[in-house]
This record gives C-alpha cells, sequence and structure tokens, in this order.
C-alpha cells in the first residue's frame, strides 16, 4: 500500500501539527529526531511526512505529490489555487488587521492611500471590497516600520497578540479575517484514495476537539 | 526597417508550452488512436475547427474563461480574436451553423488545442490537446448513458486504477435559488463547495437566517461516496424538484452500476463545476497518477440554447497530454528501434535507390547512408544502435553489426 503523503508547515504550525498526530496515536520520534532526510516515514510507513515553507504546501498538494497538506489560512488566502480545504484544524489563530499610526484618520480625506504589506493578494481583496482605491506596496519584512517612515498610510499584517504593533505605536483599525491551520487535500487524492484519506481526517478532527476540551 | 542586431535571441518555447519529442509524439498518436477508436465505433464523427475564432465565442454563456486567461489580438478590421480557449464552444457553434440540417443526434468528436494563459511558474500548461465527444439534438437517459459508457470506457482503456464522478447540475441551483442570500454570497458558497471548504462554508452559512436550505447546503459537499449518499440526500431536502433530480441521478447510477460499471463510480453531490453552463448530469474523472481530473463532462442544455439550438446537448473533454504522459510512465509505448541502414560507395546510387525502395515497399524502416565511407557509414550506424547495414553494390550484402 502506498503511504499518504503529508506536507507540514514548518515553523509556527509545526509543534501543534505534532501534537495533533501524537494524540491519535502517531509516534512523531522520527519526524523529531530526523536529521538531514526530507522525507520521513511515520506510522509504521502509513504516513510520509515532508516539512516545507507554506507557500510549498500549497504548491505540493496543487501538483499532487503530496496528498494532504497543513498550512495556514493566511497562505491559502495569498495564493490561492485549487484543492480541497478540507478542516479547520483549529490552532495557529490568529487575524489580518489593517492597522495604522495612533491618533491618525486613516479614512479622512479623498487622497489615495497607500497600504504597506506582505500579503497583496489578501489586501487587493479587502479593499475591492470596500470599494476603496488604494496603492499597495509589497514589503519582505517588518511590515510595521512603514507608517513609521511614512512610506504606507496603513500596514495589513497578521496580528497574533499584538504586542509588536504596540511597541511601535500602531493600533488595528479593522479586522479583516480570521486564520487559522488548515487540513488541505489534492483533488484527485480524495477521490482516488477517498477511504483512507476519510478515516485519517476523521481521527484527526475527533483528535483536535478532545485537545480543545 | 530597422533591426536590432543586438538583442539576444530567446531559443526557448514560450511559458507553459514545450516541444514534443519522439517517444512523447509516438505517447501521443497512441492515445489518440485509442481515443479515436472509441469514439468512431459509437459512431461520432470528427471535426476540426480553427485555432482562432471571434473572442465573443468564448464569451457566449456563463463559460467561466476569463478575458485574461485568453490569448487575444485583432484581425484587420480590429475586431478582438482569441486562441481557442475551450473546446465545446467552437462545436457548439459549427452544430448551430453548418451543421444545423444535419439529422438529429449530431454526433461529433474532436482533438483540440486548448489555449489558457495561467500565471507563471505554476508549472501549468498553457497549450494542451484535448479530445472530446459531443452529442447534440436528441438528449435523455439513454443519451446520458451512452456518454457515461464512453467516458468510462476512455479512462478504462488508459488506466487500471480511475474514478468517475456524477453528480446532477440542477440539484445545486434548486438549492441556492431558494436560498435567501446575494448573488456575490451565492457564488462564494459555490465555490466553498467546489473546493469541500466545509469550516468557511459553515461559517458564511451561520451568518443567514437558518433555515432547511442551509442545513442541506451545508451537508452537499460531504455527500460523495456511493449508493448510501443516495439515501442521505434524499433527507436534506423536501422540496420536490430537488428529489426528482435525485431520482434520475439514482436511476442512472443503478443502471450503471447493474452494466458492470459499479467499479470507480463515485457520487458527489459536491461538484459544481465554475462553468454555469451545465445543466443535468455533470461528471469528473480521476486517474491514479494524474494530480487533477483528467476528464469533465455534462449536459449543457442552455448553452445550446445562447447559440440558438433549443435543443439538448452533452459531452466531455479528456485530457490527452496527461494520458499520454501516463502511458510513457507505464512504459506502453514500443520505444525499440529496427531500423536499418543502407550505404552504397560512390557511383553506385542507383543500386541503393533500387534496393532502399524495395525495403521501404516491404515496410522495412532503412535510412539512407549519406556519408561517403563504409567505415563512416558503420560508425554512424553503431552510435545510433543500429543492428544492420544493407551495402549496395552490384548486389546487396548484409553486413550485422
Amino acid at each position: 500500500m502506498k503511504p499518504i503523503r503529508m506536507a507540514l508547515t514548518k515553523g509556527r504550525l509545526e509543534k501543534d501539527t505534532l501534537k495533533l498526530f501524537e494524540k491519535i496515536g502517531i509516534d512523531c520520534e522520527p519526524l523529531k529526531n530526523k536529521g538531514r532526510k526530507l522525507i520521513i516515514p511515520l506510522d509504521n510507513n502509513k504516513i510520509e511526512v515532508i516539512l516545507a515553507k507554506s507557500p510549498d504546501v500549497i504548491t505540493y498538494i496543487e501538483n499532487g505529490v503530496c496528498d494532504l497538506g497543513v498550512v495556514g489560512r493566511d497562505t491559502i488566502l495569498e495564493k490561492g489555487g485549487s484543492f480541497y480545504e478540507i478542516s479547520d484544524l483549529g490552532f495557529g489563530r490568529c487575524k489580518f488587521c489593517l492597522a495604522t499610526k495612533k491618533d491618525s484618520d486613516f479614512f479622512k480625506g479623498h487622497r489615495k492611500k497607500t497600504i504597506a504589506t506582505k500579503y497583496p493578494n489578501v489586501a487587493r481583496n479587502y479593499f475591492d471590497k470596500q470599494d476603496m482605491d488604494v496603492r499597495i506596496i509589497k514589503i519582505e519584512g517588518s511590515v510595521e516600520l512603514a507608517p513609521l517612515l511614512d512610506l504606507a498610510d496603513a500596514i495589513v499584517d497578521i496580528v497574533e497578540t499584538g504586542s509588536t504593533l504596540k511597541e511601535n505605536g500602531l493600533v488595528v483599525i479593522k479586522e479583516v479575517t480570521d486564520v487559522s491551520a488548515r487540513l488541505i487535500a489534492n483533488t484527485a487524492s480524495l477521490k482516488l484514495r477517498k477511504q483512507e484519506i476519510e478515516d485519517l481526517v476523521y481521527r484527526l478532527e475527533k483528535a483536535k476537539e478532545e485537545l480543545n476540551d | 526597417m530597422k533591426t536590432n542586431y543586438n538583442r539576444k535571441l530567446y531559443k526557448n518555447t514560450p511559458q507553459g508550452t514545450k516541444d514534443l519529442l519522439f517517444e512523447e509524439c509516438t505517447a501521443r498518436k497512441y492515445i489518440e488512436d485509442k481515443l479515436e477508436r472509441i469514439f468512431t465505433l459509437r459512431g461520432y464523427n470528427r471535426v476540426m475547427t480553427p485555432g482562432i475564432e471571434y473572442m465573443d465565442l468564448f464569451s457566449v454563456g456563463n463559460t467561466g474563461i476569463n478575458a485574461e486567461e485568453m490569448y487575444k489580438f485583432s484581425d484587420l478590421n480590429g475586431r478582438l480574436l482569441a486562441l481557442r480557449a475551450d473546446a465545446t464552444l467552437p462545436i457548439a457553434r459549427v452544430a448551430s451553423t453548418r451543421l444545423q440540417n444535419l439529422t438529429d443526434p449530431k454526433r461529433l468528436y474532436y482533438f483540440h488545442k486548448i489555449y489558457r494563459n495561467n500565471p507563471s511558474f505554476l508549472g501549468k500548461r498553457n497549450e494542451m490537446m484535448q479530445a472530446g465527444i459531443e452529442v447534440l439534438g436528441i438528449g435523455g437517459v439513454k443519451n446520458d448513458l451512452e456518454i457515461l459508457i464512453t467516458a468510462f470506457e476512455t479512462l478504462n482503456a488508459c488506466s487500471r486504477d480511475f474514478r468517475i464522478e456524477i453528480s446532477y447540475a440542477g440539484l445545486f441551483k434548486t438549492l441556492i435559488e431558494q436560498l435567501k442570500a446575494t448573488d456575490e454570497e451565492k457564488e462564494e458558497i459555490r465555490l466553498l463547495i467546489e473546493s469541500k471548504n466545509y469550516g468557511s462554508l459553515n461559517s458564511i452559512l451561520d451568518e443567514l437566517e437558518e433555515s432547511n436550505i442551509t442545513k442541506a447546503i451545508k451537508l452537499l459537499p460531504r455527500l460523495f461516496g456511493s449508493e448510501e449518499v443516495f439515501e442521505q440526500a434524499y433527507k436534506i431536502c423536501p422540496d420536490y424538484k430537488f428529489k426528482s433530480q435525485l431520482d434520475y441521478l439514482k436511476k442512472i447510477y443503478i443502471i450503471l452500476k447493474e452494466s458492470g460499471y459499479a467499479n470507480g463510480l463515485i457520487v458527489d453531490l459536491g461538484l459544481v463545476h465554475r462553468n454555469d453552463y451545465y445543466s443535468g448530469i455533470v461528471f469528473s474523472g480521476y486517474i491514479s497518477g494524474v494530480a487533477d481530473s483528467v476528464l469533465k463532462g455534462g449536459r449543457y442544455d442552455k448553452l445550446a440554447a445562447s447559440f440558438g439550438m433549443s435543443k439538448p446537448a452533452i459531452g466531455f473533454g479528456v485530457d490527452v497530454d496527461a494520458l499520454a504522459m501516463l502511458a510513457l510512465e507505464n512504459n506502453e509505448i514500443n520505444t525499440d528501434d529496427d531500423t536499418v541502414l543502407i550505404h552504397c560507395d560512390n557511383g553506385y546510387e542507383i543500386n541503393m535507390i533500387y534496393y532502399a525502395e524495395m525495403l521501404h515497399g516491404r515496410g522495412i524502416r532503412c535510412e539512407y547512408s549519406i556519408f561517403s565511407t563504409l567505415d563512416e557509414a558503420k560508425e554512424y550506424a553503431k552510435k545510433k544502435n543500429m543492428k544492420k547495414i544493407y551495402y549496395a553494390k552490384e548486389n546487396i550484402e548484409e553486413i550485422i553489426l
């Protein structure tokens, strides 16, 4: 039997994903002590795991080289693509927010506003929905700097606790959308290996509920 | 005219396209022959439409092809043209014009290249070879069955592990029409069902007033599997129209099952194509080893009406590139090379031509040697792994390598 191949997002979501795996009785030691190995077999070779950067998780799923993936909704919203988004795993919760300098009125005046963001598509979609014509500038790191340097009037970014914003004198003025880790599946895999995948998803969802209780 | 001599010639193929070489061509031909046999045996006739059409053609009906996805340009009168961006629309155009007086049902098949502009670096194909069949003029159960069986036989001829999922386009429409929501919300709901995004689907429906309809829509994407799906589906909506559409789908399912096509058959009521033009049975095919669906089709009576034919129409398209790639991977393509070389010394050309054409007449694959000496010919033949050289003089001598 061919193993189910899963792509997991490295970093922030990794720990919670492993917790979920362990909850359904999968021994994650090989993953924790993976060394230089890139493809790690788990659960008596029933599952193969790959750790990847979040946009790559989507790429692997779309191209069918992995059957299932764990990825944040932030990446899904930014990158898009065609796959099944079958479950909200509940962890990695945060929000996309519109934030600006404290004491400044973002919506005042008719001048075209500038938005700095790491997520230009998310920002574009949000302002399109508001029928607001803005200029969007893509920034690769420390987006909070942009309003402080007067490069932008506001930023669209992921906010977890809000402490980084606060330290830099920024405040959230609108919540754009909620973000959390999602389980995604390749469309053909879900049709061709329905039973195996559904079983695994069912176990993961049950474990998620138990962990939340 | 000024020529820019400094500009470097860009020698690679445009993004999303590729050159097919040797066994790749053989594989494509192999699949085309297979499919052509399946189609012609069932009485379909081949048509070829132009690679360019007026761009408006691809906006007929609500096909879901965005203008930015098309390769477009204009003719000398300034009319907008596009490379063939869809296979069905040109066929519907032909059927409603030159073939309008042909006896119904019209059974047509095609092998056509489709061109779509995809975003960069996703590894997507911008030029795709699609085969397909269309039946226009008369519809009904027998017609739906014929098309589905042909779809099964098409995939069966190319793979051992495949699935065909069926649904009925009206089911979702019946539900969504009764939902109190804006058109934008409805489209968002459709997208969420299509991507089986249960979480977001629930949250958007929870914001609307709760009713039997919202409950039914929440369940729709989960309704996929085999016969047990029908039982669950009957429970979710008491609506008469919904029930009769479900009855029809079940009837098709049972006949297919009892005709021996149960293996690989799935029902997926969450199959809601973005093509708004489907109006009855809809289906998709999947093959082990291919990441996306390889076959897509359905009934499109409403689309035919946009061409002035208020008559039924149904068809499917199949991804020839994917099937050819799979045949290559599974070593179904014969790559044995049994080519021989015929050589002669200068002055014996007449003899060489005589013998070479005699060999060709017998169906032997034989290359003319264009080298001056036998040694050069031998060296070449060895490099090409040829087994034999014919050495033409007054007689013909066989040299085994």
